[in-house]
């Protein structure tokens, strides 16, 4: 097997380029473009880099299972999984709200999607308006987000149209994509019992089923991660250059979906390494030569974190100062003890995979041991599970070092699904090890029992997401917009962006209160149906009196006109106000001219005037 | 050879019957009759002779077809690859855009039309209807300007499946289904597999036929009777024989009733019946060839009343005639702009238009090896007609550019660019096959050329379709109808625009300049309860710089007429207002009404509605 020293490899020409492509994509990434001139950069050619990756993504799947796929027996299906996958993906879907659940990331990659789609530019809206009967982007600012998921939402309205529920049905389809290969992974591991034990504890997970009707890129995340995993194991059995060329673009989009999830690129180039030196060969097809060059504007996009210092929102948790830190462990820990055994109630966890993962992770790590001890004689799969075995630990501490690490907060626990991940590969892998088919028949049993009795009431309540006032906010909202039957409305609100990705105009309330002039300008000429401001109040629990958030404050010199609120939670109130004047010190009325003005019958006159009120109507945009 | 044509008895007095044929048609279509007298002539008769034409040419088509049963039964019993890629860019095309009608009024004047040819089997478009005992029924129409084949396939769905306005989408929507394997077939006729699909992928990624294929217009139409013709073209000059010239005539003549300008294509159709002769050696002039000249009377008649009709021709200030040399530069300017434009705003595809701008390069220089070789090579049946329609195609495009108003780069006009795009589109996959070596074979490129097209162009395109989106008439007209549909009714709408939208939606209107004058008649209806209620509509103007909006003087409703504004709402660059009639005042100096007629020297005031708001958010 061994033919060829490695050192020797590094002579072969294909070697030479893939170093230059490495050395090249350092270069561009890390020196050579300024920080200005990368944003730049990731924003015109951010879409086309991730466009590039995924259509030879697409091609290597087809060249490597091409032939699977014309030889396989549909007779011989398994269908039984199938229905196993599908009633568990059922589940997860029917029981929550479809919804943008967490603020404002979903609603972030939500606005990169919108321009991806309009424009093929990677740029959250900020501005965008009806100037000429059709809604355009005005304006952007780059996110912080990786592109991969809001890429895969473009797809879908570059498919269907623009609309934002395409997020949820990208999510519900990554749902039973995902339960399907973990059927497979169980299956790989531990026998066809073992993957509908790992369906049916993934399907009693809330937390999943909250992620799966969202907004959000967790379950693509999760996909990502467990396909990469499995397409390893594709490459240990074939060791070609279409397995090779699917696994290391599926790991390139994996790093592309979430931030953290660039610590898998570790287990992805031990197995690389692994299957090249048991090879004896350098497995290095023109795609992978390349690869690192469409990687470019990862780094590029991290920039962001150099430029905006409120990227790492530090500030949004008070008296932490570096993002990372082996201080924040202790504390991060029992939070995350608090979450994985929190009561149904309050955390959308499964106390069966917490107990179970809890159990199965010493009993994996020793197996881990073992499998690399003899890693020349391990299966494909379990040589894929012990490199992917060292990722899953990392990214957990990493996690667990992070300042908002924390499993239990409302905004970070959908973190912990990677976790979820590892607990269950650790489970189905320590299995066959352990227990006999009876008793893993007798664990499917209680993890159905354990999805009945536990995980369906508590994703059927969903208490645990009430308390996170801002998502709910956001429903609240989109039922607003629902129940309009027109969009030419101008909302006054600092989540704007929720506004404009829904193609209703929209601008902050600094930004309003800054722009009085050109709000009376649009008032008086009757530029938007309506102008409304979204506002939150707090309810003092001795008086009840009501006080304005402070952001939300506009001045008194807009008087406004309740339209519609709701007590979300008990000591707040949202409000969604009418502005039905504003008031100038210089005496400016913002409503139109008591008596109708006369216009000219001069057909050129009027011409004209229309031209320059246009110009002026462009620059008094809010 | 010569002899051969004319040398029997029956030859001679076919010609003789065809060229007396031709002196009629000019005498009775340009000499026997003034315009004024053929108005009628058209409005009675254009259904039947339409109806005849048609069903005569369905004959003759069905009996080439049945003559080639074999061939097609193929095509459908193993589509195969092709079909499917066929099936594919046709939902693509129909996906491209949304449904709606985009070209304002032509679109709804073509379903008045419509109307008018199904339920009254007269040609013309209502502007005035009423609901009369329960009917709708048409009182006032006019004679349209627009040819009526197409009407007339939509008045036969009506026909079929009962009047909705969504028939017209029906009818385009299969328009553009058979459309695009014509254009692949006759590119087959031409060029290999792969190059014939690259014509159907290039025509299939142009924003405008998606525009068009999704709505009311009946550009798609002609398009197909272009390319269908060519297609009998083709057939007929393979193996002249009766049926196959009778269908290609009669294809010319219905191709002539598509639109305005493709009676040019009758030349080329003319030119190829006669190069039939040639090729079989004999007079191929069955009886519908022969009365053709006759068939192509009614289009010179429209055409007659058309030019004597100079309201018809909606020329704009200053503007005195159709056509004119003035406006070439303007129109050439405009074609430049919207054959190769980059920036998405319109509905053109500049990499068809640079392929295929090579392509006529490329033929122009091996036209011109051809011509200097000796001995010359004979051109194939398919080629010859292929020139023949192209070179209408392009003569298409020159009348265009002397017409005042076909600046290409205006969203309303782009549409007449579809013959050319389809030239552009067979010449550019006769190029793909031809050029480029075994190695390098030039159809590769230009495939990843369409992906590349598809991705950076037409796909961004197709995703703001801005070229749609734009019209803001439409929206606004989509927005009065709202709101009209959301208040109890019946009522009368007095439009600043036109009546035909509204009647074709059942509801009752006239427009504004008319209301104005009918203020007694107004009164009494609402008296009597035929309407509940008079809606009316008017256009804001700014007066200064800052805004200030007043209504636009040519919508001013007379001082008696009392109205309470009911919604305003901006379009783009337009602002609309639509107001409830309160109440008609007595004018100073008329007699006093009847008692019965209202109170407080009202002509009459309507009892006060609930309504039903639709604009802004609920309380």
């Amino acid at each position: 097997m061994q033919s060829d020293s490695p050192f020797s490899w590094f002579k072969k020409p294909r070697m030479f380029l893939a170093g230059l492509s490495v050395l090249l994509s350092v270069l561009l990434g890390f020196v050579l473009i300024p920080d200005q001139r990368a944003i730049t950069f990731v924003s015109k050619a951010g879409f086309w880099l991730v466009l590039l990756t995924f259509v030879i993504f697409c091609a290597s799947l087809w060249v490597s299972f091409r032939s699977d796929l014309q030889s396989r027996d549909w007779l011989r299906f398994d269908w039984v999984s199938l229905v196993v996958v599908g009633l568990g993906g059922t589940v997860l879907m029917v029981h929550e709200t479809f919804g943008f659940k967490i603020v404002m990331d979903e609603i972030m990659l939500l606005g990169t999607s919108m321009s991806m789609h309009f424009d093929k530019t990677v740029l959250t809206p900020v501005r965008g308006n009806d100037i000429q009967g059709a809604f355009v982007i005005l304006d952007g600012m780059m996110d912080k987000r990786p592109l991969f998921f809001p890429f895969l939402v473009s797809l879908l309205h570059d498919v269907s149209g623009y609309r934002p529920s395409n997020a949820f049905v990208l999510n519900g389809m990554l749902t039973f994509v995902f339960l399907g290969l973990v059927n497979y992974t169980g299956r790989l591991l531990a026998g066809r019992v073992a993957g509908w034990f790992g369906v049916a504890l993934f399907a009693g997970l809330p937390l999943l089923a909250h992620n799966a009707t969202g907004g959000g890129f967790e379950l693509l995340n999760l996909v990502m991660i467990l396909g990469t995993l499995l397409l390893g194991t594709r490459l240990l059995q074939r060791r070609d250059e279409a397995a090779m060329t699917a696994f290391c673009y599926s790991a390139l989009l994996m790093a592309q979906v979430r931030y953290e999830s660039v610590i898998y690129l570790m287990p992805v180039a031990a197995i690389f390494g692994w299957v090249c030196w048991r090879e004896g060969r350098l497995i290095l097809p023109w795609p992978v030569i390349v690869a690192p060059l469409l990687m470019v504007h990862y780094p590029l996009q991290h920039r962001i974190f150099d430029l905006r210092s409120s990227a790492w929102e530090l500030g949004s948790k008070p008296g932490y100062t570096t993002p990372f830190s082996p201080d924040y462990l202790a504390d991060n820990l029992s939070h995350a003890l608090g979450f994985f055994f929190g009561r149904p109630t309050d955390q959308p966890n499964s106390l069966l995979l917490s107990a179970l993962g809890t159990i199965a992770v010493p009993f994996f790590a020793l197996t881990v041991f073992r499998w690399l001890r003899r890693l020349d004689q391990a299966k494909p799969i379990d040589v894929a599970t012990t490199f992917f075995a060292f990722g899953f630990a990392a990214q957990f501490v990493l996690l667990m070092c992070y300042f908002w690490g924390k499993f239990d907060d409302p905004v970070i626990r959908r973190l912990s699904l990677p976790t979820h991940l590892g607990m269950v590969v650790a489970i189905l892998a320590v299995l066959p090890q352990l227990a006999g088919v009876w008793v893993m028949r007798g664990l499917l049993v209680v993890a159905i029992v354990a999805l009945l009795s536990l995980g369906v009431p508590s994703m059927a309540a969903h208490a645990y997401s009430q308390d996170y006032l801002p998502g709910r906010e956001t429903a609240w909202r989109r039922e607003f917009m629902a129940d309009q039957t027109r969009r030419d409305y101008l909302m006054i609100d600092n989540d704007s962006i929720l506004w404009i990705a829904h193609q209703v105009s929209a601008t902050p309330v600094m930004q309003a209160r800054r722009r009085t002039e050109a709000l009376i300008f649009h008032m008086r000429n009757r530029t938007f149906s309506d102008v409304l401001v979204f506002q939150r109040y707090n309810i003092d629990p001795e008086t009840g009196r009501l006080t304005l958030r402070k952001d939300d404050e506009l001045g008194s010199d807009f008087v406004l006109e309740p339209v519609r609120e709701e007590r979300l939670q008990t000591l707040t109130l949202t409000r969604i106000s009418r502005v039905k004047a504003i008031r100038t010190a210089s005496g400016g009325s913002s409503q139109p001219p008591a008596a109708e003005p006369v216009v000219t019958k001069d057909r050129a006159e009027i011409e004209r005037l229309r031209r320059a009120y246009l110009e002026n109507f462009l620059k008094q945009l809010p | 050879m010569l002899a051969n044509l004319f040398g029997s008895t029956e030859q001679r007095l076919r010609i003789a019957a065809v060229s007396g044929c031709g002196v009629l048609a000019v005498l009775v279509g340009f000499v026997a009759f003034s315009p004024s007298g053929l108005e009628s002539f058209i409005r009675q008769g254009g259904y039947h002779y339409i109806g005849a034409v048609f069903g005569l040419f369905v004959v003759y088509v069905w009996r080439v077809a049945d003559a080639r049963r074999e061939v097609w039964r193929g095509w459908l019993r193993r589509p195969g690859r092709t079909g499917l890629c066929l099936i594919a860019a046709s939902l693509f095309v129909l996906w491209s855009d949304g449904y709606k009608h985009k070209i304002l009024f032509d679109e709804y004047v073509l379903q008045g039309t419509a109307f008018q040819l199904h339920a009254m089997k007269e040609y013309g478009a209502m502007f005035r209807a009423y609901e009369i005992a329960g009917s709708w029924v048409p009182i006032d129409s006019f004679m349209d300007k627009r040819p009526y084949f197409f009407a007339f396939l939509v008045s036969l769905l009506h026909d079929l499946a009962g009047y909705r306005l969504a028939n017209i989408f029906i009818v385009n929507s299969a328009l553009a289904v058979a459309f695009l394997p014509l254009v692949y077939w006759l590119s087959r006729t031409v060029v290999a597999r792969g190059p014939a699909l690259l014509a159907v992928g290039l025509m299939a990624s142009l924003p405008l036929l998606g525009q068009n294929a999704t709505g009311a217009g009946m550009e798609l139409h002609n398009l197909v009777m272009i390319a269908l013709t060519a297609a009998l073209g083709v057939l007929y000059l393979r193996a002249p024989d009766n049926d196959r010239a009778a269908a290609l005539v009669l294809a010319a003549v219905l191709l002539a009733q598509s639109r305005y300008e493709s009676v040019i294509y009758v030349l080329p159709a003319a030119l190829v019946l006669v190069l039939g002769w040639f090729r079989a050696g004999r007079l191929v002039l069955p009886w519908p060839a022969i009365i053709a000249p006759l068939l192509l009377v009614p289009y010179a008649w429209h055409n007659r009343v058309l030019s004597a009709t100079p309201q018809l021709w909606q020329l704009q200030e200053g503007q005195t005639r159709r056509f004119s040399f003035e406006y070439l530069p303007g129109n050439l300017t405009g074609a430049w702009n919207f054959f190769f434009d980059v920036s998405g705003n319109l509905a053109n595809s500049w990499y068809l238009s640079a392929f295929g701008l090579v392509g006529i390069f490329w033929a122009v220089y091996a036209g011109w090896r051809w011509a200097r070789a000796h001995p010359r090579a004979e051109l194939g049946s398919a080629p010859v007609v292929l020139l023949a329609f192209g070179a209408g195609a392009a003569g298409n495009l020159g009348v265009l550019m002397f017409y005042y108003w076909s600046r290409l780069d205006d969203v309303i006009a782009s549409r007449f660019a579809l013959p050319s795009c389809l030239l552009l589109a067979i010449v550019a996959a006769v190029f793909a096959d031809r050029a480029g070596g075994r190695r390098q074979p030039a159809l590769r490129w230009a495939a990843a050329g369409l992906v590349v097209w598809l991705l950076v162009g037409a796909l961004p395109a197709m995703s703001r379709r801005l070229y749609t989106e734009k019209n803001v008439l439409m929206q606004e007209i989509t927005w009065e109808h709202s709101v009209l549909e959301s208040r109890p009714g019946p009522l009368l709408f007095l439009t600043n625009k036109s009546t035909i939208p509204f009647v074709l939606w059942r509801i009752p209107s006239l427009i504004n300049s008319v209301g104005r004058q009918r203020g007694p008649q107004i009164s009494y209806h609402l008296g009597q309860g035929t309407f509940r209620e008079v809606i009316i509509a008017q256009g804001l103007r700014p007066t200064t710089e800052q805004g200030d909006m007043g209504i636009d003087p040519l919508d001013f409703m007379p001082p008696e007429f009392e109205l309470e504004t009911i919604g305003e709402r901006r379009f783009g660059n337009r602002w609309a207002r639509l107001s409830r009639l309160v109440r008609i005042k007595a004018p100073p100096v008329s007699t006093p009404p009847p008692a019965a007629a209202g109170t407080d020297g009202d002509l009459f005031k309507p009892a006060p509605i609930a309504e039903k708001t639709s604009t802004g958010p609920s309380p």
